[in-house]
This record gives structure tokens, sequence and C-alpha cells, in this order.
């Protein structure tokens, strides 16, 4: 599963958080430290796979409940526009 | 040709050619204003529109807008106000908007952050009173300046961040204008100088000793909420990203922070303030009778967070 930021977002650090903003629609929403680390690797389109190989690293996480996580947030991201999955490889 | 009036509102040097009462004039300087007011013809229609209400249209560089049996307003690239006043419409009623809406919209038109706030002074810093019309806003002025603290804004709050990266809240250079129930509430009838507008029953009052023409940074900011059911007055924090959120809901006109595609601004000054000053919900009861209550409440949120430097002051 291939993940990519979709639509044009604004953002902000604040304390240990990242704001964040559509710039089409005004919604915002907040990112923790890992979500925002999460945020950064998808500069480019990534793995999930990739992703989470890369938070075990960093971060004092089980490679399982790491993915558990992973997945709900990024189908968070997904249901507020903020990214795009799909299952073939991203043109 | 320089206009006979000239006042600092919200930051700007502002030039009328009809007395804006109830702001503080100041001497004329040399006619090179960065906004001017002037009575003349208002078209009823505006070419190429971009957006539009029941009582408004915008285009590129215009504003038009009509407040019906007072007077129709057309603003240009956020510099001039040209008033049509409608029959019977006395400059005193136009006056009153020139100074409200419709400069909160000149604001907005030159891309300026601005706020549906009121802002007092505490201890060198300008504490924010956000909410929509009727929250208690003026009210809240009112009562912080019968105490002493000095009230920057009732109703719009003009906001810049400085080179230091700090939000800095502006002076509207209006005396406070207050409800008619407010000001009896207040015991200060007998100060009351001039009914604000006939139908709105609203009144300006003199407060020149408690009036501050200073820009500030921003200390702290309130969304105003009523507690229902009635409790004693309560500050809560909530999230970083609803603290954010919550300051840039209460831009003076939302819609048209979309419609001028401002959003990136305010989303800026939004995050500024979440980070530097601190964002709370305030719930108090809306009675008279529970203000001295509220502002003890404040005053004890305010030393906790050291905002104030020489004690708690009494009215």
């Amino acid at each position: 599963m291939l993940v990519a930021r979709r639509g044009d977002w604004l953002s902000a650090q604040v304390g240990d958080e990242i704001v964040m903003m559509s710039a089409q629609n005004g919604f915002y929403i907040g990112l923790n430290a890992v979500g925002a680390r999460i945020w950064g690797l998808l500069e480019r389109p990534r793995a999930i796979d990739e992703i989470c190989a890369r938070l075990v690293e960093e971060f004092d996480v089980m490679p399982n409940a790491c993915r558990t996580e992973v997945e709900s947030f990024l189908a968070e991201l997904e249901r507020h526009g903020a990214i795009v999955m799909a299952p073939a490889p991203l043109a | 040709m320089p206009l006979p009036h000239s006042y600092t509102i919200a930051g700007l040097d502002v030039e009328s050619e009809i007395p804006l009462a109830g702001s503080v004039d100041r001497p004329v300087e040399s006619g090179v204003a960065d906004v001017r007011v002037r009575l003349g013809a208002v078209p009823a229609t505006l070419d190429a529109v971009s957006a539009t209400g029941p009582t408004w249209a915008m285009s590129a560089d215009y504003f038009l807008l009509r407040i019906p049996g007072v007077a129709r307003f057309l603003l240009f690239a956020g510099r001039e106000i040209v008033c049509e006043p409608e029959a019977r419409a006395d400059t005193d009623d136009i006056a009153i908007f020139v100074v409200g809406t419709v400069m909160g919209i000149l604001l907005h038109q030159r891309g300026q952050i601005v706020l549906h706030a009121s802002a007092s002074e505490v201890d060198g810093k300008a504490i924010l009173f956000c909410g929509r019309s009727g929250a208690g806003k003026s009210t809240m002025a009112a009562a912080l300046a019968q105490r002493g603290y000095a009230c920057l804004t009732d109703d719009l709050c003009a906001i810049t961040i400085d080179n230091v990266g700090r939000a800095i809240a502006h002076s509207d250079g209006r005396q406070i204008k207050l409800w008619e129930q407010s000001i009896k509430h207040l015991n200060m009838g007998e100060q009351s100088t001039k009914r604000v507008r006939r139908q709105i029953e609203k009144y300006y009052v003199d407060h020149h000793r408690r009036v501050s023409e200073r820009a500030l940074p921003v200390g702290v900011v309130y969304a105003l909420h009523e507690a229902r059911p009635v409790r004693p007055a309560a500050v809560e924090r909530p999230n970083v990203v609803d603290s954010a959120a919550l300051v840039h809901r209460h831009a003076y006109r939302p819609l048209l922070v979309a419609r001028m595609g401002q959003r990136g601004e305010y989303f800026k000054v939004a995050t500024t303030i979440a980070k530097s000053a601190g964002v709370y919900r305030l719930s108090r009861p809306m009675g008279f009778d529970e203000i001295p209550n509220s502002i003890a409440q404040l005053q004890r949120h305010w030393a906790e967070l050291g905002l104030l430097s020489g004690g708690i002051q009494c009215s």
C-alpha cells in the first residue's frame, strides 16, 4: 500500500505538536510528535511498510503495535483528505 | 486636500470628511493618511463581482455594502471609503458603521488580520476576549475599564506580528460602546454621552482615562461562553490545534477570509498566538451580578500565568 500527501496543507510547529490547516477548506488538524514524523516522511509517497520500518528504528515501539497505530493514523488522515492510499505504485 | 478630521484606528491613520463620533480625535497632520473617508455618490452595483451576500458585493478592488436606512459604502483597495447617506440618516449614524463594520471589512480588504474581539490592557499586555455579537465583549471591556484596565478595543481587534514573532494587538482608537442594559448595571449612567444609534440602543461612554491607544503584545486570549447551567466562571485550556482553530474562527468576518484568499495569513497568526500567548475558553454566567466574581477569577488566572507584576488591582 502506497501513501501520498493530498491537497495543499500549511503547517506550523507549536511546542511538540504540529498544527496543519487545509488551504482549500480551512480545516485544522493537529499531529503529535509521532504523527509529525509520519507527515515528514510523506514528503514523498512511501509504502506503509517503509514508514513502519522507519518508526520502529526511531521510536521505542514493537512492530505489530506500530503497524496498528500507523494504519489507524493514516485512516484518520485519509478521512480528513490529507492523504491518498493506493494499492498500486503511484504514477 | 486634507480632510477636517483625523484619527488613529486599528493602527491606521484615518482622515475623514465626517466626524467619527466615538473615536478619539487627534491633530490633523500632513494629509498622508492610510485611509480616507468621504461623502459621495456610491454605485448601486459593482462590475466583475467575485462574491456577494444579501447586503454586499465584492470585486478585486472594490467592496460595496448597504446598511438599509443608513448608507451605502464603497471601499476601494483598503484605502478609500465613500459613503452615500440614505434618507434621514445623520452623520453620527453613518460614523457608527464606518468605525465598526466598514473598518473591519476594510482591514480584511487590506489583507490585515482582524479578530472579532475586545482587548484590555493588563500590565503592558493585551488580554483579548473573542466572541460573536452579544457574547459580552463590550461588557467585559467596560467592567475591566472600571477597575482601571484600559480598553484597547471593544469589537474589532487588528493583529500584526512584530519582527521578533510576537502577536501585537492594536487599539481601535474608540471610546467604549455598550448596550443600554449594560450601562445601567455598571452604574455609568451619568457618563453616557451620546446615543450610538437609536435603533440599536447603544451608548458611547466617555472613558478618556481608560482608553488605551497603544499597540500591545497579546498576553492571553479568551473565547467567551455562557455557562449553562449557571456555574461560577471557569477557564479551560483547549488543546493546541483547537486553540489555533479557535483564534482563526474568530476572524472578524470568517467568510471574507475565505473569499479573499487569506486563510494562510490567519493560520500564521492563529498558530503564533497559540504558541506565544495561550488560548482559553472562559465560561461564565451572563448576569451582571456575576461580573465581579468573573473578574476575580480572571485576575487569579492572570496571576497564575505570571501576567501581573504589581499584584491585583481593585476598583
